[in-house]
């Protein structure tokens, strides 16, 4: 076995030696072959080509070497391996065999054993029987023996056995290290043939780098010789022509200068005559200097006055400009505050309206309530008359006399504010129509403003356009005449270039303005003018309401061009004013019917004497009377009890006096 | 601080001057509002979480920030994979790739922690209620778990009447009377998105408190583990190695496997399967669609080749098969290669190890000759002789599709070995030539 492991041990190293060697000697002569490859520097490709080829078949060798340095060691420890369990079969063969041929000894001699004991039983001597039994013994003891011994044998080869196993465990372990340093080596020797080749590549490519760069050198100088040599060439012409263009300047140069001289020479004759000339001329100039200085001082003088008078233009124009400019400025902002001022000015008419509505509607609401104020009151007046009456009459009954009703048709009638209402009510009691006539008279009188305005408006509505246009005209001049010590001599005199037209406008300004009045008003006048005219003719100073039918009766038969008479105008005027304020003051109490205070105080008079002054005296002279009565009365009452007292003690008293009465009688 | 600013704002020229004198004022501004609502919301995370709403940059500021004491079903739920499992990573363990983990740190922090729990359990005293927590949390996570250790139950203390007794009762009973291992019926078919398994039935650094029972499973364990594979309908790849698994336990576990949708990847090297286990694997590669099966260091021999060789040869799905360290013979390797007549998908063929001779060799050169799909082939180890070298010369000088050779320690000449690999290599660098892409991944690979 030992010697089997020995061999075993052996076996494996040479080859891989071998191997070694074998593969150094192929890099070697790889390396070899390499060398003249990279010497022929001709054909670089192909000589590339053939590099890499040979590259690659190196690594690739240097792979397959390198692993089977590994499989060999696989290789080897399989063979050890079979090695082991060949020669374990075989000791086990040996080992059987041995038990084999020891069963057999063994069974040879206990056959002998058994056949001796056949002996032994045969045998009756002692003696005998003993040497039988001792041969027994004996041979017992050899099968023992043997036994021992085989048992000693296989427990030697056993040890043998364990201590190859641990020797073999060992050199495992050995082997193992050796794989791994060999191993490592691979990796080693790789990475170097790696880095070898990596450097000869490096220095391939270098060489080719190094090559082409010679080429490229070479290449290079030629250029730069070709280049040279024509820059050279060209040089070389380029002198030659200098050199020629030199000569002929200098030729030309030569040349010119002769006849520049010459020109100069010439030039210098001219320049000595007009020299002399101008000497002349300068004499003669200084004299004319003189003259011309002269009238120079003159023009200049002349010229800064003109210089000044422009200026002084030029300073008004820009003034009259900033003039200009000022009032277009100040334009617009009178425009804005026009604009600004009549907007103002609407807004505050359209206040004024709004409050005259307000007015008109909070005058008629108070109206309202005065109205129902007074009916109320004339309600509770009447009752408090009718009370009073009633009182009266009871007073008069106590007194015992005739009570007279005082006036049964005034108990009746109701007050001014509620006959208006009953106007239409055509059975009125006489007083109330008196009432009613007075009351309307008024009220007509109050409503001449608004009935003159009605009246234009429908009654002279055909005149109108007429009146408009000429009559308004002719009426206007009349009143401009006949008034005029109304209007100031200052306006008249101001007026006195001015047209006819315009002079009455004026003046009918100033007129109203005096008087008053208002612009509008002016067809009312006119057409009052107008009016007043015909009721002079008629005669009637009546209420308007008959003016009113007369005008209409007549309207179609007066002419409008039938102008008023001059000296009626004044008294026209007058009353036309008169009535004008009164419509004007009536209008500003917005046109309320109007009280006649007298009626009211008569009919409030009459309810507070109702009760009259005699009845007054007479009342007061009752109420005496009746308070003395009363106080008679009054100790009347007091003295009933005491009479009363006294009564009782009367009776009480005969009451006592019956009892003695009766008391003595018996006792009698 | 604050007089030097007030200092500072006065008199420009005075700056300089109180710099140096206050040593603690520094010129950083006061952070911004927005920086410091972040912060307000990362040391209230816990009760109030806002996260989903925010811009990408103040994801990140979160998650650089919050505290990994955060409860895991809670940080589970708000944290996509970034910043913050790659704390929590870092602060757990010192090595982290995460190039194995599918550049995931996320799921490289629940397949640790899952497998942390699972190592550590101790049937009959851990609760399974702490696995299935965790399950829930990471289910959709976990796409590979290697568990590399698995803990029996704790022994009590048995008497030996006891002892006695049980070394009566039947093997059978003996099993289920306690060593049995952690139970994945109740993980399996929960992790939804599992597709790799890698198990070993051993337990780390056992010390002297070694027993053999240790690093074996028992039946119960592998019916259980059975149907728990058969319950994970995306398993891909599933490896059993270093667990003494047996004839039986294979058959079992075969049985349950074979009618397994996705499972392309079985390794249950380092186990001591034998010819009727192989029988079953050879019955599994008829019905599935494995892709790579490796049965590294068993007992396989030559019925059991021969059955596996039966199977190969009706197969189309097979891509790489390793049965190194076998006991197939010539009578196996032979049945193989023949099989291989017949089958124009396996790529990787590895009989390193195998005790054939050039018996072998010589039906392996016909079938060279015949198959153009084979790429590599592992011979080592094996006493090929002078007459296996001649015959397997003779035929990779007409084959070109072979690109790798293993026939170390196979006596054959080192004159002729280095032909061979020249030949091999020639082949090799014609495909690259014509494949220049394939040399870069067949490289990594």
């Amino acid at each position: 076995m030992e010697e089997a492991g020995k061999v075993h041990e052996e076996a494996p190293e040479p080859p891989v030696l071998s191997d070694n060697q074998v593969d150094k000697k192929g890099a070697s002569s790889f390396k070899g072959k390499k060398d003249p490859t990279e010497e022929g520097n001709e054909e670089l490709k192909s000589k590339m080509e053939e590099e890499k080829t040979d590259v690659k078949k190196r690594i690739m060798s240097l792979q397959k070497r390198l692993t089977t340095l590994v499989t060999n060691i696989q290789t080897a420890v399989d063979a050890k391996e079979m090695e082991r369990r060949s020669g374990m079969e075989d000791n086990c063969r040996i080992r059987e065999e041995r038990l084999k041929d020891d069963a057999k000894a063994c069974q040879e001699k206990v056959e002998e054993i058994r056949k001796g004991w056949s002996i032994v039983n045969q045998k009756v001597v002692h003696s005998e029987l003993q040497s039988v039994l001792d041969s027994q013994q004996q041979l017992c003891a050899a099968v023992i023996e043997d036994k021992k011994k085989l048992i000693r044998e296989l427990q030697w080869e056993r040890r043998v056995k364990e201590d190859e196993y641990l020797k073999n465990l060992r050199r495992l372990d050995e082997e193992i290290k050796l794989m791994l340093d060999r191993m490592q080596q691979q990796f080693q020797n790789l990475s170097k043939a790696y880095r070898e080749e990596l450097t000869q590549l490096q220095g391939v490519y270098q060489q080719e780098i190094e090559v082409l760069l010679a080429k490229d050198k070479a290449k290079l100088k030629e250029h730069m010789k070709e280049h040279w040599d024509t820059e050279l060439e060209s040089l070389m012409e380029r002198r030659r022509m200098v050199e020629e263009s030199e000569k002929t300047v200098h030729d030309v140069m030569l040349e010119n200068t002769t006849k520049i001289k010459l020109m100069q020479l010439e030039e210098n004759a001219k320049s000595q005559a007009r020299l002399r000339e101008q000497q002349q001329m300068k004499g003669k100039s200084v004299i004319l200097n003189f003259k011309q200085l002269e009238h120079g001082n003159k023009i200049a003088a002349y010229n800064a006055k003109l210089g000044e008078m422009k200026g002084k233009i030029l300073g008004s124009s820009k003034e009259v400009k900033n003039l200009k400019t000022k009032y277009a400025k100040q334009k617009d902002k009178f425009m804005k505050q026009r604009q600004y001022l009549c907007e103002v000015q609407k807004r505050s008419r359209q206040h004024y309206e709004r409050i005259q509505k307000e007015v008109r509607y909070t005058t008629a609401a108070d109206a309202r309530k005065f109205e129902e104020m007074w009916v109320m009151m004339e309600e509770e007046v009447t009752q408090l008359a009718e009370k009073a009456l009633a009182i009266d009459s009871l007073i008069c009954k106590h007194l015992g006399l005739a009570w007279e009703c005082p006036s049964a048709a005034f108990m009746e009638s109701p007050g001014p504010r509620r006959s208006q209402e009953h106007d239409t009510n055509p059975t009125s009691h006489p007083l109330q129509t008196r009432y009613l006539s007075h009351c309307s008279q008024r009220m007509m009188d109050a409503s001449v403003g608004p009935s003159l305005e009605r009246d234009s408006e429908h009654g002279t509505g055909v005149e109108e356009g007429e009146l408009s246009s000429e009559m308004l005209m002719k009426v206007m001049e009349l009143l401009c005449d006949e008034t005029g010590f109304l209007v100031e001599d200052k306006l008249r005199k101001l007026l006195a270039p001015m047209e006819k037209n315009e002079q009455t406008t004026v003046k009918l300004h100033s007129l109203f303005a005096v008087l008053g009045l208002e612009e509008k008003d002016l067809a009312k006048l006119a057409e009052f003018l107008l009016m007043y005219k015909r009721q002079q003719g008629e005669q009637t100073v009546g209420h308007f309401v008959e003016e009113a039918e007369v005008m209409e009766n007549s309207a179609t038969a007066d002419s409008t061009s039938r102008l008023i008479n001059p000296n009626n105008i004044l008294p026209a005027l007058q009353r036309f004013l008169e009535q004008h304020r009164k419509s004007v003051h009536e209008r500003s109490s917005l046109s309320h019917p109007a009280r006649d205070t007298l009626v009211e105080e008569a009919y409030w008079d009459r309810l507070g004497n109702i009760i009259t002054e005699d009845k007054l005296k007479l009342w007061d002279a009752a109420e005496r009377e009746l308070k003395q009565y009363e106080e008679v009365l009054m100790d009347i009452s007091e003295l009933v009890p005491e009479t009363e007292l006294l009564r009782q003690q009367n009776t009480k008293l005969r009451m006592q006096l019956q009892q003695i009465l009766s008391s003595t009688r018996s006792s009698n | 601080m604050y007089k030097a600013n007030l200092i500072q704002s006065e008199d420009c020229s005075n700056m300089r001057r109180i710099i140096a004198e206050d040593l603690d004022w520094s010129l950083a501004t006061v952070s911004s509002l927005s920086n410091l609502s972040l912060q307000c919301i990362v040391n209230n995370f816990e009760e109030r979480p806002i996260y989903e709403e925010l811009t990408s940059s103040e994801k990140d500021f979160i998650q650089n920030r919050v505290s990994l004491s955060l409860p895991l079903h809670f940080a589970a739920n708000v944290f996509p994979d970034g910043v913050y499992w790659k704390r929590c990573c870092e602060q757990k363990w010192k090595v982290c790739d995460v190039s194995n983990y599918g550049e995931s740190w996320k799921r490289m922090f629940f397949e640790r922690q899952l497998e942390n729990i699972i190592e550590l359990f101790v049937p009959g005293i851990t609760e399974p209620k702490t696995v299935l927590d965790m399950v829930t949390l990471c289910k959709d996570h976990i796409k590979k778990l290697n568990i590399a250790q698995l803990l029996p139950p704790v022994k009590e203390p048995q008497t030996e009447d006891e002892e006695q007794a049980s070394e009566l009762t039947l093997a059978n009973d003996d099993d289920k009377s306690g060593m049995d291992h952690f139970d994945f019926r109740i993980l399996l078919d929960k992790l939804t998105n599992l597709e790799e398994l890698h198990l070993v039935y051993k337990v780390k650094s056992c010390g002297m408190n070694f027993e053999w029972s240790m690093f074996e499973m028992t039946n119960w364990d592998c019916e259980s583990l059975a149907k728990a594979l058969k319950s994970c309908k995306t398993l891909k790849l599933f490896r059993l190695h270093l667990s003494h698994l047996e004839d039986k336990k294979c058959r079992l576990l075969v049985k349950y496997l074979l009618d397994h949708p996705s499972l392309r990847t079985l390794d249950f090297s380092h186990n001591v399967i034998g010819d009727s286990g192989a029988r079953a694997i050879g019955k599994l590669l008829t019905k599935s669609k494995l892709e790579i099966l490796n049965l590294y260091d068993n007992n396989i021999g030559g019925p059991g080749a021969k059955a596996i060789a039966h199977a190969l040869s009706k197969n189309t799905t097979l891509v790489s098969l390793n049965l190194c360290l076998n006991r197939l013979k010539d009578e196996g390797g032979q049945a193989i290669c023949k099989a291989l007549l017949n089958n124009k998908t396996l790529l990787h063929l590895q009989l390193g190890a195998n005790g054939v001779t050039w018996l072998t060799v010589l039906s392996l050169s016909s079938m060279l000759a015949q198959n153009n799909t084979l790429k590599s082939i592992n011979l080592s180890c094996n006493t090929l002789g002078e007459v296996g070298g001649n015959a397997l010369e003779e035929a990779m000088s007409h084959n070109t599709s072979v690109t790798e050779c293993n026939i170390h320690l196979t006596d054959i000449e080192e004159q002729r070995v280095s032909v061979i690999n020249q030949m091999v290599w020639n082949n090799q660098f014609r495909k690259q030539e014509t494949n220049p892409r394939e040399k870069n991944t067949e490289n990594a690979n």
